[in-house]
């Protein structure tokens, strides 16, 4: 209890500014992230589970190293294959609009699209 | 009871407590709490112990252990008899099987010693046990560095232990006599019966089994002071054990209900088992053995690794094969035991590795229930002098296990029992301070682990599912715990942020592809391709193909009003000059046109027929003498071919222009056209034609032009009418013949006096029409007057003579408009014609006094009126010539003129006067040639003839007579038998100068052409032939050139004469 006193007094309720969660930053990693490993990629019903893992990984593995420190980071990636047919995805998050945010990136080609959303949620 | 302490305690180690609880289910729960409690009083007391309190607790101790080991079972009782046979035979059997063990059983050799035969048995049980364990968890590298050290020090304390004992043997049993006496009182009977059952050993045992916890206690502070401080405190703790005893008697004797019913349960088992045997003790030791062989195949399964389960299997199968048989609680209690060791092998994982010598104690505990329990207690104390003491080092904690295993004493497990009971309900409590869930759970957790005690408790499933509830437990306490944390800083920080939902953001939109789109995805490019592309995009152009046709707006009107006839907004230059030239002066666009058509025409007309004249014309007619060139107009035309010339004039100012009068044809014809007359204009010049053809029924008796400008054309008929042509209207308005290719367009007269101004007109046959000049005086007459006259428009009057010398005077009036439709007042007007006659004047020529005179000559022949003639130099006057071979001179207006007749020299006799001609340029003098052959000159002043001549022979009449116009001398005869005379005053006076027959073709007409005024132009006559042929004949140059001595000598002629 005196412990959580103490640490009452050390939260940390916005993130400095240089580790706060920079969309256009996110949006960027991940544009490249997808044209590096989407380019050309043909949809394989078999291979995209791991394709989407990959490439999960790879982002949230790429976004910590960008330093948001005392972020919890969360990647959802979406592969689906393209034939025409309309689709909408959507998000909603209850979230502290001050410091959460998220970022994502829609990749398209011929054969699939690919939808990447990177969610950074303080951690106070 | 409890201390609040206790309770925030429990905290920490509440977990393994309700792990504890759960091993040591029946009977040591309450051991535990006893021990527990125990152990905290001791901890609190640590500094007041006495002697005497320590001995009493001591004797409580004892006593109740004793109690409880009574209350237990009736096969405890035999064990307690024959304990060190039992354990002999153990441990005989032990060390044949055991022999490769050899270290252990050299230390067994070593510690040879009667009392403490047990209590190495125990140990060497223990230490192979230890040892075998240790092996099985050698695995876990953690732990086995502590072996060696452990099996050092459990000798050492061995040693000493021993050395302890023997100074306590004595005291002790003075104690415990005492204490037993006290419980004795204190307690029930059974109590009693059991310490004196248990003396001996037993009390020996039980003293260094707390000795040894004592020890315990004092090592945890540290193993070199060892002492009498330390037996001081383990006195201590006896005492404060005691009394915690004493309270927990009170306590079991509610309890003992629940305990009864686990004992009694036990109890029936027991009896089932041991059947007909009716001591407990070979029951206890068929049991043992059993154990025993048990536990070794579960050592040597142990030792082997692998075969641990194939014999464990085969061991579950052995108790499967004897439900119901006699080691079933024991059975249950190597069970349990089992269960005990992976639980304190998880708990010394968990906890310190140094743990895991109690869990060996076990084993040994398996030799025997007393052991067995014994092992649990010291389990239990060793686990809470853990818990208690975390801080402590771990040496202590080996050593007090190792000793606690020997002093443990199986009838202390009532005490267990009971404080197992404490502690549950202490854990209740606890729970009950905890969130509530979890503590209704627990609770429900314990309910099911009490009823399964006590209803089931062999059910070894049930045992294994109290076992992962409790590992539940403690992982949901940790987890509340966490919870607790999370909650707190969740509410702390809740105050301080806010949290909100996003608004929905789409990740994805993506529109559905219409067959359309996709067909334009996937074909629509095919095929083609892109050559260049628009940059700049409002920079394009359009452009067709096709060429729109161009148009103009314009408008005509016809007529042309206001000079234009055409016209338009947006008309090229051409028909803008056209407008513009339309807009010009039209009339003199006209005349200009007209005058130059004219010359044109007559310039082909020349070079066409200038190679016929030369051959043709000039090789066909006779060149006359007077003449020097002849012309021959073209009659053969359709329309006049085959008719008969009548008259012949030509116009007084433009002298080139000959009217001919064709006569109908003779004989029957069909055409109509043959019954009319025709009258042609001819240009001389133009010979192959006639420019205008005229037409009318009637004969045709006289013709003139109109004084100054050709466009009129008069002409007197035999029916007494005078016509009217008008040249100058279209030639559309009028008739169209088609002869052969030609066009010739017939041209009725403008205007007609026939029978609308019958009243007022000729009744005869009018024979001469001629036009009254402008009357003005001769001298003022010239080029200037006729454009005048033009200029002014057509007005003058014509004067028209019948048979009966009825002389009508007409004015000629051009309307200023003309009407198509024609006129209803005008009559005689032709429609679209523009001039009319009105009638001015009739004048009777014939009056009474002339007739009188006339009658007495020719009673027998009318006296008619042949000629008429206007005097050139005054219009006023004019001259009619008779029948009777005299000229009648009047006036229009009245005046009377001297002389009124004109007579020839031998008096009136009865002869028709043919032809009166004035003298050319108003010379007074003129010239009447009579039917009787006799050509008179008169002057005009003189009714006497100046001179007479007999024609030819005197018998043929003359047909014309003519002046000259150019030379005033000379005149022209022409004689019914068409010989030609030619006079020339100047050369001879009495006779012609010339007679030129023109047979063999007769002549029947004649005319002269030539300008008086313009003496340098061509003079000449025409003459016509009976068969049609028409001739111009030019006059020599002697005759046709002016002499001014021609005046001179007409005039001294004319002096001469009078």
């Amino acid at each position: 209890m005196d412990g959580s006193e103490l640490r009452t007094n050390t939260y940390l309720i916005r993130p400095n500014y240089q580790h706060k969660f920079r969309v256009g930053v996110v949006e960027k990693c991940i544009r490249e992230i997808q044209r590096e490993q989407l380019s050309g990629v043909q949809y394989v019903s078999e291979e995209i589970p791991s394709l989407s893992l990959s490439l999960a990984n790879s982002i949230k593995n790429r976004l910590k190293e960008l330093g948001f420190n005392r972020y919890k980071l969360v990647v959802q990636v979406v592969i689906g294959e393209q034939r025409g047919e309309g689709m909408k995805m959507a998000a909603r998050c209850f979230w502290d609009a001050d410091t959460d945010s998220y970022a994502k990136d829609i990749y398209v080609n011929d054969s699939l699209f690919c939808v990447a959303a990177a969610f950074g949620i303080y951690y106070y | 009871m409890y201390s609040d302490k206790k309770i925030t305690k429990e905290d920490t180690w509440r977990p393994e407590d309700l792990r504890r609880h759960l091993q040591g289910q029946d009977r040591k729960s309450q051991r535990r709490e006893r021990s527990k409690r125990e152990e905290v009083q001791r901890t609190h007391r640590t500094g007041e112990s006495t002697e005497r309190t320590r001995q009493d607790s001591e004797t409580d101790v004892r006593r109740e252990r004793e109690r409880q080991r009574e209350k237990e079972s009736t096969s405890e009782r035999t064990n307690l008899r024959e304990p060190e046979k039992e354990r002999e035979e153990e441990s005989r059997r032990k060390e044949k099987r055991e022999k490769e063990r050899r270290k252990e059983r050299e230390r067994v050799g070593e510690h040879l010693g009667w009392e403490r035969r047990t209590e190495r048995d125990d140990k060497e049980t223990k230490d192979r046990e230890e040892k075998q364990i240790q092996r099985y968890k050698k695995r876990d590298e953690k732990l086995g560095r502590y072996k060696e050290r452990d099996r050092e020090k459990e000798r050492y304390r061995d040693k000493d232990r021993e050395a302890e004992r023997d100074r306590w043997k004595e005291k002790e049993r003075e104690k415990q006599r005492k204490g037993r006496e006290k419980n004795r009182e204190r307690g029930g009977r059974k109590d009693y019966d059991w310490e004196k059952e248990r003396e001996g050993g037993e009390r020996e045992k039980e003293r260094e089994r707390e000795r040894r916890r004592a020890e315990r206690g004092k090592e945890e502070k540290a193993e070199k002071e060892r002492g009498k401080e330390k037996e001081g405190s383990v006195e201590d703790k006896h005492r404060e054990k005691e009394k915690e005893h004493e309270r927990e008697r009170r306590e079991r004797h509610r309890e003992r209900e629940y305990s009864q019913e686990q004992e009694e349960w036990r109890e029936r088992k027991r009896r089932e088992k041991a059947g007909h045997r009716q001591l407990s003790g070979p029951v206890d030791r068929e049991e043992r053995e059993r154990r025993k062989r048990e536990k070794e195949l579960w050592e040597a399964e142990e030792n082997g690794g692998a075969l641990h389960n194939a014999r464990e299997a085969e061991r579950h199968n052995h108790h499967h094969h004897h439900p119901g048989g006699e080691g079933g609680a024991d059975r249950d209690r190597t069970r349990e035991r089992e269960k005990h060791k992976e639980k304190r092998y998880e708990d010394s994982k968990s906890s310190h590795g140094n743990r895991d010598q109690g869990v060996e104690s076990d084993e040994v505990g398996g030799m025997k229930n007393e052991d067995y329990e014994e092992d649990f207690e010291d389990y239990e104390e060793d686990f809470e002098e853990v818990d208690e003491d975390e801080g402590k080092e771990e040496e202590e904690d080996e050593n007090g296990e190792s000793e606690g295993w020997r002093e443990l004493s199986a009838h202390r497990s009532d005490e267990i029992k009971a404080i197992q009971r404490a502690m549950e309900e202490e854990n209740e409590l606890v729970s009950a301070t905890l969130t509530r869930p979890p503590t209704k759970e627990a609770e429900a957790a314990h309910r099911d682990l009490l009823s399964a005690q006590t209803e089931r408790r062999p059910a070894r499933v049930q045992t294994h599912g109290r076992v992962i509830d409790f590992t539940a437990a403690r992982q949901r306490e940790v987890s509340q715990q966490a919870a607790r944390r999370q909650q707190k800083r969740s509410v702390e920080l809740l105050r301080l942020i806010e949290l909100d939902f996003s608004v929905t953001e789409s990740l994805l939109d993506l529109p559905p592809v219409s067959e359309y789109d996709m067909y334009i995805k996937s074909f629509g490019m095919s095929n083609t391709k892109q050559v260049y592309v628009q940059c700049n995009e409002d920079n394009t152009d359009q452009d067709t193909q096709t060429e729109e046709p161009d148009t103009h707006e314009k408008w005509t009107l016809h007529p042309a009003e206001t000079n234009a006839v055409s016209g338009g907004p947006k008309v090229s230059q051409n028909a803008q000059e056209s407008v513009a030239w339309m807009n010009g002066d039209s009339k003199r666009l006209s005349t200009f046109l007209h005058s130059a058509a004219q010359v044109i025409a007559v310039l082909l007309e020349e070079n066409r027929t200038g190679s016929d004249s030369v051959k043709g014309l000039d090789s066909h007619i006779d060149s006359l003498s007077c003449s020097d060139r002849t012309l021959q107009l073209n009659t053969k035309l359709p329309l006049i071919h085959g008719r008969q010339v009548t008259l012949l004039h030509f116009s007084n100012v433009q002298v080139h222009i000959l009217l001919s009068v064709h006569a109908p044809r003779c004989g029957p014809s069909e055409d109509t056209l043959d019954t009319h007359t025709l009258l042609c204009v001819w240009n001389i010049w133009e010979p192959s034609a006639p420019q205008k053809f005229l037409i009318c029924e009637a004969e045709v008796q006289s013709c003139c032009f109109s004084p100054g400008q050709l466009s009129l054309v008069f002409a007197g008929t035999a029916v007494g009418s005078v016509l009217l042509w008008d040249l100058r209207e279209h030639s559309g308005s009028h008739m169209c013949l088609r002869v052969n290719t030609e066009e010739w367009t017939l041209r009725y007269p403008t205007f007609s006096t026939d029978a609308v101004l019958s009243v007022a007109g000729h009744l005869s046959s009018v024979v001469s029409v001629e036009p009254v000049l402008v009357t003005m005086e001769a001298e003022f007459r010239g080029p200037l007057l006729a454009a005048q006259e033009e200029s002014l428009g057509l007005s003058f009057q014509l004067g028209s003579l019948d048979e009966n010398g009825l002389l009508i005077l007409w004015v000629v009036v051009e309307l200023p408009k003309a009407d198509d439709s024609g006129s209803q007042t005008d009559l005689g007007l032709r429609p679209g014609g523009k001039v009319k006659l009105l009638h001015s004047s009739s004048l009777q020529t014939c009056d009474g006094s002339t007739s009188r005179g006339v009658a007495e000559v020719t009673e027998v022949m009318p006296h008619l009126s042949l000629l008429l003639r206007f005097l050139p130099s005054d219009s006023n006057h004019y001259f009619i010539g008779t029948n009777m071979g005299q000229v009648k001179r009047g006036t229009r207006h009245g005046l009377r003129v001297v002389p009124k007749l004109y007579t020839p020299a031998e008096g009136m006799r009865p002869a028709e006067v043919t032809a009166l001609d004035f003298c050319p340029n108003r010379e007074p003098f003129f010239l009447v040639g009579c039917s009787d052959a006799t050509v008179r000159l008169h002057s005009l002043v003189r009714a006497e003839p100046m001179c007479g001549w007999s024609v030819g022979s005197g018998s043929v009449p003359t047909h014309t007579v003519c002046w000259c116009q150019t030379r005033l001398t000379v005149f022209f005869v022409l004689d019914a038998t068409s010989v030609l005379h030619v006079w020339d005053l100047a050369e001879r006076e009495d006779g012609p100068i010339s007679s030129e027959n023109l047979h063999p073709d007769r002549v029947t007409g004649m005319a002269v052409f030539g300008d008086a005024d313009n003496r340098r132009s061509s003079s000449g006559f025409a003459l016509v032939r009976q068969s049609g042929r028409l001739e111009i004949h030019f006059l020599k140059q002697s005759l046709a050139l002016f002499r001014t001595s021609d005046m001179k000598t007409l005039r001294s002629l004319a002096h001469n004469m009078l």
